[in-house]
């Protein structure tokens, strides 16, 4: 096991030079002028230089690259050029939406998850039903769910609010960044409701194809689980339904779903960053959405950068959590 | 049977979900529940905004704020070119044009209390320099500043600058700042940058007093603001990236306003509609396709003659802007001169561009566009008139960052780009000197005339109004006679809001934005 987290540390640091050196070379061949937009259309060319040099912009690519990863490995993403923050400050301010989102994703994601893959090789009534609208609403464009979604329930019902994290103005903040917690933690409970009532809609589009893409997994993981031996014999045993559903045939049928949820976490924060745009969602998608335009490049850097290392982070849980349900894995 | 149960279970944990969703929960600082009766106005922004300093913050969208917390010495009259007094009350300029004297205005008070006075006026402009933000070439000819009085302030140039009077009636002019606050708030020589990114200490109506990143701005009434008090004591922006969703946010009456960005159909939708209303005040924008004098097609004049031409100005302008745009029909921007000083209304003659273009038949151009779903639209209506004319025209989309690189980088530039630009005051220097000048700073496609430039330089610093017009009268004609730009359309600034608004007012030079401050619902 040690050496499983060892090897996925280093990859990584493998991911993060390939990255940090892929989006150099995409900076330098993209043809943008971030400064100017920095500084304004009208600004003189003096000032255009001054900025150019206060940012390390007028040297030769490999020293910017070589300074780059020698300010990151002190932890120093740089500034970004659109807020004029730190990188890191401006990731630790809009990360926690994103993980709020992106756990109330995962619990959708697993609940479908679950009732299309056991629910369906169960045979619960309704599963079936459930599976094909999942499958019809996964097969659509996040944005098109998105403002579908906002156009029925928010436009049309009325039922759900279309934007934000919150309606209020001056919601609570900290300890943990992730509002629900946040309100509850401050005996704020109405805020708190407030805050699920956002995050319906946005983690429901986030949630849905992770969902039925590891459904249909766990859907032929527990057809076989469920056909072999050992569960023959436990309901010759006289095991409930439960048991032999959840205690037996789920463990065994769990492997290749993990491994399935962990590809699609990449597809979940590839989905997150329309998500975020069009529900007006603070998190890191929306600020690297603002980056792009302006070719603001510490900011477009920094989100790659934790997300390439979550996704590595996260792959490595997986495997670990493979282990934990199959020994025979780490055996072999 | 205990798949019946798990579903259930599920169904159940739903549905409580659900009715937790659902239900509402009453509270006086929820920002959904204000209408016109509660003085809360809510609009948005797409996009957070740069560090409001009032001396580096150098965008379009945070006008908006800037505006309401800040004032400068000038202003424009409502929809006008014509100066009027804001802060000071009065001026006068020596008849060399290198000194100019401003009354300003008594018992004005910034929002932090500090009075207004000429020393403030000072610090603001000296600020200004010191910062050396992209705004501070307004100030680039200052060599000295006197503070006779507590209300006389006196400004000396190097040299005159014909425009001066109109930087500071800019919204993003030398905005009077409280120079107690500056010093109050300075941290480690930065002039109090950190503190003026996220706060306001202006003489307007209004102050910022939350800024909540990623998520909303509030402006609150300033109680020190020496004016009538606003209608509207709140303003809050939030911040949704999409245009689509700040539209369904109006039609659900979560916005009250929504500054910009929908495209002209929407507009016109929301004309139609009672409920709403749809305010077009002329602003500084003018569409054009410019041209890149590399190109192999269009760098020729014969084929740049046959384009415009090609180019049914008034078509295009009904289809593609509506009633946001009329009909260019003047070189400069609508306002910035006298109407018919540098006519510019070419006759469409659609025959022309096929035959001046006969011998590159399938050659390819490129259209880049820079902006919203107009440019876009106008982008693929020029691309068909090509394509017509048996070019191989192709459309690209251009973003901010490239297309600021353009003027560095030739080989990036398109054969063709559709944009509507503005330039900072209803001044033809402010204009010209950035867009059209040899080697100008945002002169995207390099095209120019030399010798329109060397009018525009001698009309700069001519002290004489009548003089300055007449060399900026001739600057144009030849700028438009280069056929580097065809000019398509005056476009104006757009604003949807919720019907029933009253006191609606705006300045040529702002976009996106309009004067919260004299806002108020119609019944009262």
């Amino acid at each position: 096991m040690i050496r499983l987290v060892v090897r996925r540390l280093v990859s990584a640091v493998v991911i993060i030079i390939v990255l940090t050196a892929v989006l150099f070379v995409l900076q330098q061949t993209s043809h943008t002028n971030p400064i100017r937009l920095l500084v304004g259309a009208n600004a003189p060319e003096s000032v255009v230089q001054a900025a150019r040099r206060r940012l390390g912009y007028d040297q030769p690519i490999v020293v910017q690259y070589v300074r780059y990863l020698r300010d990151l490995a002190s932890g120093n993403l740089g500034i970004s050029l659109r807020t004029h923050d730190t990188v890191a400050a401006d990731i630790a301010t809009f990360l926690p939406a994103t993980v709020e989102l992106a756990l109330v994703g995962m619990l959708f994601a697993a609940v479908l998850s679950v009732i299309i893959g056991i629910g369906t090789a169960g045979g619960w009534r309704g599963s079936g039903t459930v599976k094909f609208v999942t499958v019809a609403l996964a097969s659509a464009p996040p944005f098109f769910l998105a403002i579908g979604g906002i156009l029925i329930f928010a436009h049309r019902l009325t039922w759900l609010p279309a934007t934000g994290q919150t309606s209020y103005l001056n919601p609570p903040s900290g300890p943990t960044g992730l509002l629900v917690a946040d309100s509850i933690l401050h005996g704020e409970p109405g805020i708190a409701l407030d805050a699920l009532r956002h995050l319906v809609l946005p983690s429901f589009c986030i949630a849905i194809g992770p969902a039925v893409s590891v459904g249909r997994v766990l859907r032929s993981s527990m057809q076989t689980s469920l056909a072999s031996d050992y569960v023959r014999t436990a309901r010759a045993k006289g095991r409930s339904e439960f048991s032999i559903l959840f205690r037996h045939a789920l463990r065994n049928a769990l492997t290749a779903p993990l491994a399935m949820a962990g590809l699609q976490v990449g597809l979940l924060f590839a989905g997150d960053i329309i998500v975020e745009t069009v529900f007006a969602w603070p998190g890191i998608g929306l600020y690297v959405e603002q980056s792009i335009p302006s070719g603001d490049f510490p900011a477009i850097a920094g989100v790659t950068l934790l997300l390439g290392v979550g996704y590595v982070v996260i792959n490595t849980a997986v495997d670990l959590l493979q282990v934990a349900a199959d020994p025979r894995i780490a055996i072999s | 049977m205990i798949g019946k149960k798990v579903l259930a279970a599920i169904f159940a944990a739903g549905l409580a979900a659900g009715l937790t969703a659902c239900g509402s929960s009453g509270s006086s600082s929820r920002a959904g529940e204000s209408a016109y009766s509660s003085h809360v106005l809510r609009s948005a922004f797409s996009a957070g905004l740069s560090p409001l300093d009032p001396d580096t913050y150098y965008e379009a969208e945070g006008l908006a704020i800037t505006t309401a917390a800040y004032q400068t010495l000038l202003t424009y009259q409502p929809n006008s070119s014509q100066l009027e007094g804001l802060l000071a009350t009065s001026w006068s300029v020596s008849p060399d044009g290198l000194t100019y004297t401003f009354h300003l205005r008594p018992g004005v008070r910034f929002s932090d209390g500090t009075p207004f006075n000429s020393a403030a006026a000072k610090a603001t402009f000296e600020r200004r320099i010191i910062m050396k933000g992209g705004p501070s070439y307004m100030l680039a000819e200052v060599s000295a500043m006197d503070t006779p009085s507590p209300l006389t302030f006196i400004v000396h140039l190097k040299l005159p600058v014909a425009p001066f009077l109109d930087y500071l009636a800019s919204p993003y002019g030398p905005l009077m700042t409280s120079p107690s606050a500056v010093a109050k708030h300075a941290a480690g020589g930065d002039h109090a940058a950190g503190w003026l990114a996220n706060h306001t200490a202006g003489t307007g109506p209004y102050v910022l007093t939350s800024v909540s990143k990623g998520v909303n701005y509030v402006l609150s009434y300033s109680n020190d603001y020496w004016g009538a008090k606003p209608y509207f004591t709140k303003i809050v922006f939030s911040i949704i990236p999409d245009f689509s969703t700040q539209l369904l946010e109006l039609e659900n009456g979560q916005l009250d306003m929504v500054l910009h960005g929908l495209s002209t159909q929407e507009y016109q939708s929301l004309a139609a509609n009672s409920k709403y209303s749809v305010l077009n005040p002329p602003a500084l924008f003018k569409a054009q396709v410019w041209i890149n004098p590399a190109s192999a097609v269009f760098g020729p004049m014969t084929a740049r003659r046959g384009l415009q031409a090609a180019l049914d100005v008034k078509q295009l302008t009904a289809e593609v802007f509506g009633s946001r745009g009329t009909p260019s029909t003047q070189f400069y921007v609508e306002g910035m001169l006298p109407d018919g000083a540098v006519p510019d209304s070419p006759a469409y003659q659609p025959g022309l561009l096929p035959a001046a273009v006969s011998g590159d038949k399938g050659k390819r151009v490129v259209i880049g566009y820079y902006g919203d779903h107009s440019l876009q639209q106008l982008a693929d209506l020029t691309q068909v008139i090509l394509q017509n004319a048996g070019l191989n025209a192709i459309v690209q989309p251009e973003n901010p960052a490239q297309v600021f690189a353009l003027p560095t980088t030739p080989s990036a530039r398109p054969d063709l780009l559709v944009a509507s630009m503005n330039p900072d005051a209803a001044q033809v220097d402010t204009w010209s000197r950035i867009y059209q000048f040899t080697n100008g700073a945002v002169n995207f496609l390099g095209c120019h005339a030399a010798a329109a430039d060397r009018l525009l330089n001698t009309a700069l610093v001519n002290p004489s109004l009548a003089g300055s017009h007449a060399q900026y009268v001739a600057a144009g004609d030849l700028y438009r006679n280069s056929l580097c730009w065809i000019n398509i359309a005056d476009v104006r600034d757009t604003i949807a809001a919720r019907a029933g608004l009253c006191g609606w007012s705006h300045e040529l030079p702002w976009v996106f934005v309009t004067e919260f401050a004299t806002l108020r619902p119609c019944t009262q």
